[in-house]
């Protein structure tokens, strides 16, 4: 069985369709262990499967790791793909990007906005890794 | 465990009630928007009902196959409501900026069936 919280990282491989379910779902328990509401939940395992997704179709697959951050004030998720990058990511986070493929900027700028932190190092060629921040509000601290 | 994303479909009234059971991959959401349009088209029914009430996230692929069954169901005749979404997934949905197409959410199966039932008198 899955032991939360005292589990301090979670890594989930993103190899096919059925995975984005698996880590999205995996970040809720994470998340709702670590103390956050409902609504937070939802928002951190639907920017976990956009993101996932990304990694899935434009990175031909990759890994997302979980992990608590400043002494379980909050939540790090990182997902990984060795893809070929995402060119212009500032353009494609401000939603000005040629269409390619379906609902790459979509997915991005969506997930940008559920979070409270997000970053993306994109390297043609190399990959791309996504670290996406949610800060337990002050007082739910468990 | 690799067999998931199913969904039941059964008629009601005049309509069809449609119920995925569980979180849905992207090839099971292709599956559900194909097998429902052509379930509209056999049963040729006027009115479809989308019950999300055991869906925890809809991200943007579901909401943009939700839509898209609303608005093939359009072409085909039929309108689609849908009910049970829960507070938290509304609030994230309007958060990314998803909508539904020409889905018509609805509080509950009671009042979907009112809607499909005026809609299908006045038309």
């Amino acid at each position: 069985m899955i032991k939360f919280p005292d589990e301090e990282f979670v890594e989930v491989e993103i190899q096919e369709d059925f995975d984005i379910i698996k880590a999205r779902a995996r970040a809720r328990v994470f998340a709702e262990a670590l103390g956050f509401g409902i609504v937070d939940q939802t928002r951190i395992a639907t920017a976990v499967s956009e993101i996932a997704r990304n990694a899935l179709v434009y990175g031909g697959g990759g890994k997302m790791t979980l992990g608590t951050i400043e002494g379980k004030r909050g939540l790090e998720i990182v997902i990984v793909d060795h893809g070929p990058g995402i060119p212009n990511v500032d353009r494609v986070l401000i939603g000005n990007y040629p269409k390619r493929g379906i609902g790459l900027g979509l997915g991005l700028q969506g997930a940008k906005r559920l979070m409270d932190e997000f970053y993306i190092d994109s390297k043609p060629g190399v990959g791309t890794k996504v670290t996406m921040r949610k800060w337990l509000p002050s007082g739910s601290r468990r | 465990m690799e067999k998931r994303g199913r969904a039941s479909i059964l008629k009601i009234e005049d309509f069809l009630l449609a119920t995925p059971e569980e979180a849905m991959h992207d090839l099971a959401a292709i599956q559900f928007k194909d097998d429902l349009l052509q379930r509209v088209k056999e049963t040729k029914i006027s009115g479809l009902i989308i019950d999300l009430c055991r869906i925890d996230v809809v991200d943007s692929f579901m909401g943009r196959t939700i839509g898209e069954i609303a608005n093939s169901a359009a072409l085909l005749g039929a309108e689609v409501a849908v009910i049970g979404l829960r507070p938290e997934v509304a609030i994230t949905m309007v958060e990314m900026g998803i909508s539904l197409g020409q889905a018509h959410p609805l509080l509950n199966l009671d009042l979907a069936l009112e809607f499909l039932r005026n809609q299908t008198r006045g038309a």
